[in-house]
């Protein structure tokens, strides 16, 4: 009876010291998502939040800077395995670690193929890259009058740019006029839309970006193209949730719940470099029905046919467009 | 023996009764619960692996079906286009058509890629998930087997192919019928994600936990896993004694080392129509964890055992070999002299049985060395008797030289006077009777010292001394039989023995000696030591034994003499007596040639003695 009390005592005297620590370093709320799918998918396999796991949050609020900053401080609290929003945030954070190295898993990140992955490092590869050509023929599909598409993409983001050959060949298999224009910061963001309406183009399709998935944007993207009539393709299923009239992706809850299965392999003393990068499991066409009314287009129900969900009354809690901007 | 002997308890402790029946009791206690526990494990790890193995084969079974369900809802799906649209899939415009065959990517999630193509191989409409379709595109199919499968209007399951990014898929064909005139007109092609398949099997078989369920295609690659990152890596699951035997179409072990190196309990099922083997494998160290439990309960019920078995043996033995131990002290004390009763205060009946007959033993024991006491002492006064002629001569001449003396005295006295005497004569008168009278004095202190019964006290005794005092007493019988008496004595020699017992037994030896002899004869007397004994050999040359009395000489009251010379207890109390002092007696004897007599008694060290003197003076 005593040994049993004394284990008991032990246990319950180290068990705090027996949680794993995951490490999460968002770039932005709007990836507050994946965190939520990751709790999720953690959840499922017994971690439970205060029980066996705690995890160190930073959110670097879309500071650009401030990722590399919220990094050091994460990689200084030294958790059992970190994870990364996106590209960038796992980027900033093996630069940070590579005195230390901690495995690092990123809930989505676009474009992982190209050597840029670190052997401590695995993750879910969101396949923005690839899709961007799929996301310009739904966008045809929906909107079949469509000849003349403005791709705006951030020079700074790799991925974004890898994507412009596929784009640009796809453009061509489909009969459309393609025109890249590149921003950096809201400030050229603004011009350029200031730009863009004396081109009138039919539609605008995003790549992916830091930027671009950023509220401030899409609320800018939003307001300008309801004002001026522009059918807007996002990225992530969250940009149309936001009030975009389409896009096309793994929701990033879905990204955060894959994650959490390789995560916890890390936890369990996988190698990270032993596990694969996996491609989304699940790929989503939204469609705001909201948007779409607003933007004054008819879809009739047989284009609506293979979208895989619809957004009506705005489900997403997307944009109130007009609003004044912050 | 030893410890009898010396009282001592020198008895090594794991020889101890109490020990061996402590260990005896536990071992006794302990083997069968032992046995049957290893009998029954051995049979609860059989139960279990079969139970383990059935399980396997059920949940395999199971998932097969899922499998199997989860491809033919996906056939069911593309069956049930081609039934709703027909060949008029064929004939609408490619945009329309791909539109409804995104719609059938909308029912399916496992659905990657759907296809509609004609009977001469041509993809005219494509809907995929990941892929750019261009409208109106159309690729030629280049699957030989599919089209002629779909030809003959039967549905198709293509191989595995491994996706780019890693992701196994399969292709599933369906034929479009020309509903009127019931003839395929051309095809519905999918490819089906596995990974959707299995990501739905493992989510259904969470229980399966601490198991691993994988799929093998018809060439043993691995195509679907609990752990994607496995298949994603492509991992060689060949070496596996179950995919090996899937592959040769034989039934698998049970029970083998896995693809991991792991010891498993496995079970293979194939999938129907698919040539796929379904495999679920446990590991044994986790099949085995109710049995290594039971084992360690055992070992603690046994622990626990152990120590309740040692507490009550001790107890017992000790109930048990106390009384014995009592009974060997009281053994002891008897050998020593002290004969004893005992008390075991116990209520078994064999015990009290045996307190019973051993007081009754040490009663006998006191009687008879009373009786023997007795006996000794009535020998030695028959000795007295046979000694009186001899001393009566010793005592004889003294007074007749005294009687000499004094009438020689009183003659001179009353015929001259007392101025008859010279100076210094009645002094050498005086002198002479006094010396004689003490010479008397000693001869009879002797025969009463030797007479008398006196409590035996062992000491060192000269032998030489005590051989020359007897030979003395004997003196004047050995003289008047014209016997020549030659001592042959080492100096030296001691022994630790009561002298008055030594005396008797040589006295009775000598006695006997000289009675053997007729007329003149000789008699030597040897003392020497022999290794770690004296020997004392009373030699004569007397008619000897005859060798039919010659085994009986030791038994009490055996004589040859006539009836009224000879008590036949001589000898025997000599034996007792030796016996007594630790030696033993050895007699030879031919008829008309004389016997020999030899005593030996041990020659302990001077240490030996004193320790043991020491001890005796102790014990009281």
């Amino acid at each position: 009876m005593l040994l049993v009390a004394l284990k008991v005592w032990i246990y319950k005297e180290r068990s705090p010291y027996l949680s794993k620590r995951v490490g999460v370093l968002l770039a932005n709320a709007t990836r507050i998502s994946k965190l939520e799918g990751l709790k999720a998918g953690l959840a499922e396999l017994g971690y439970m939040e205060g029980r066996n796991i705690i995890y160190l949050i930073k959110n670097a609020e879309g500071d650009w800077e401030r990722v590399y900053s919220s990094a050091l401080e994460l990689v200084a609290e030294g958790p059992d395995v970190l994870v990364a929003g996106g590209r960038l945030e796992a980027q900033a954070l093996a630069e940070v670690a590579q005195k230390k190295p901690v495995p690092i898993v990123f809930m989505g990140a676009a474009s992982v193929k190209d050597g840029w992955r670190l052997p401590c490092m695995t993750g879910v590869d969101n396949f923005h890259t690839e899709l961007a050509a799929k996301r310009l023929e739904f966008l045809v599909r929906l909107l079949p009058f469509i000849r003349y598409v403005v791709v705006l993409v951030d020079p700074r983001v790799v991925p974004g740019i890898q994507s412009l050959p596929s784009l640009k060949q796809a453009a061509s298999q489909l009969g459309l006029s393609l025109e890249i224009v590149s921003v950096s910061s809201i400030e050229e963001l603004k011009q350029t839309l200031s730009v863009l309406e004396l081109k009138r183009p039919d539609a605008l399709l995003l790549t992916s970006s830091f930027l671009l998935e950023e509220g401030e944007a899409i609320r800018l993207i939003g307001r300008t193209a309801k004002s001026l009539g522009w059918p807007v393709m996002g990225v992530n299923v969250a940009d149309a949730e936001a009030g975009l009239l389409a896009a096309y992706g793994c929701p990033f809850a879905d990204q955060g719940r894959q994650a959490a299965r390789l995560v916890n392999k890390i936890l369990e003393g996988q190698d990270p470099a032993a596990i694969p990068i996996e491609t989304p499991d699940r790929l989503e066409l939204v469609v705001n029905l909201d948007t779409a009314r607003s933007l004054g287009l008819k879809l009739h129900p047989d284009d609506l046919k293979f979208v895989d969900r619809i957004i009506v009354g705005n489900e997403g809690g997307g944009v109130v467009y007009g609003e004044p901007q912050n | 023996m030893e410890g009898l002997f010396t009282g001592s308890p020198r008895i090594k402790r794991w020889k101890q009764l109490r020990f061996r029946l402590v260990v005896a009791g536990v071992f006794i206690s302990i083997l069968p619960l032992l046995l049957l526990g290893a009998y029954h494990l051995n049979l609860v790890g059989r139960w279990q692996e079969k139970a383990i193995g059935e399980q396997n084969r059920v949940a395999a079974e199971a998932v097969a079906n899922d499998i199997h369900n989860l491809t033919v809802q996906q056939e069911g799906f593309l069956q049930a286009f081609s039934l709703r649209y027909g060949k008029e899939l064929l004939e609408m415009p490619s945009r329309e058509a791909e539109g409804i065959l995104y719609s059938l990517l909308r029912l399916s999630p496992y659905l990657e890629e759907v296809s509609v193509f004609d009977l001469k191989g041509k993809e005219l409409a494509r809907a995929s998930r990941r892929h750019l379709v261009v409208p109106g595109e159309q690729r030629p199919l280049s699957d030989r087997e599919l089209m002629e499968k779909v030809r003959r209007g039967e549905r198709y399951y293509g191989p595995v192919e491994i996706e780019e990014d890693g992701r196994p898929l399969f292709s599933l064909a369906v034929p479009l019928w020309d509903l009127s005139r019931e003839w395929p007109v051309g095809g519905l092609k999918a490819k089906v994600s596995l990974k959707g398949v299995m990501d739905t099997i493992t989510m259904l078989h969470t229980r399966q936990q601490g198991g691993t369920i994988y799929l093998v295609d018809s060439r043993g690659r691995l195509i679907g896993h609990q752990d994607f990152s496995l298949v994603l890596r492509q991992l060689d699951v060949r070496n596996s004694p179950a995919v090996r035997e899937f592959l040769q179409g034989k039934e698998p072990p049970t029970r083998y080392v896995s693809y991991d190196g792991q010891e498993v309990l496995g079970v293979v099922i194939p999938l129907r129509d698919l040539g796929w083997g379904i495999i679920i494998e446990y590991p044994v160290s986790w099949a085995m964890a109710p049995v290594r439990t039971a084992a360690w309960h055992l070992l603690a019920l046994l622990a626990v055992v152990v120590a309740l078995l040692l507490l009550l043996n001790s107890y017992l033995s000790w109930h048990f070999s106390k009384p014995i131990e009592e009974l060997g002290r009281a053994a002891l004390e008897v050998a020593r002299g002290n004969f004893v009763e005992v008390n075991l205060m116990s209520g078994v009946g064999e015990l009290a049985s045996l307190q019973e007959t051993f007081n009754y033993m040490s009663r006998e024991l006191k009687e008879k060395a009373r009786m023997e006491a007795l006996v000794r002492q009535a020998d030695k006064l028959a000795a007295v008797g046979r000694l009186a002629a001899g001393v009566a001569h010793e005592i004889n001449n003294p007074l007749a030289i005294v009687s000499a003396y004094t009438e020689d005295f009183l003659d001179r006295l009353e015929e001259g006077g007392t101025s008859s005497f010279k100076e210094g004569e009645w002094k050498a008168y005086l002198t002479a009777v006094s010396r004689q009278v003490a010479r008397c004095t000693s001869i009879i202190r002797k025969l009463l010292d030797f007479a008398r019964p006196a409590p035996g006290v062992r000491e060192w005794v000269k032998v030489d001394e005590v051989v020359q005092e007897i030979a003395s007493l004997m003196d004047y019988t050995i003289k008047k039989k014209g016997i020549e008496l030659a001592l042959e004595l080492e100096g030296g020699l001691r022994v630790y023995a009561d002298r008055l017992q030594l005396e008797q037994v040589l006295l009775n030896l000598l006695t006997n000696a000289v009675e053997a002899i007729e007329k003149e004869g000789k008699i030597c007397i040897k003392a020497a030591k022999k290794g770690q004994e004296i020997k004392i050999s009373v030699i004569d040359t007397g008619r000897g034994i005859p060798p039919e009395n010659l085994e009986k000489i030791f038994e009490p009251f055996f004589t040859t003499k006539p009836v009224g010379q000879g008590t036949g207890l001589g000898l025997s109390i000599c034996y007792g007596i030796v016996q007594d002092l630790g030696g033993r007696m050895v007699v030879e004897s031919s008829p008309g040639q004389g016997t020999t007599v030899k005593v030996y008694l041990p020659a302990r060290q001077r240490g030996d003695m004193d320790e043991e003197a020491e001890s005796s003076s102790c014990s009281g």
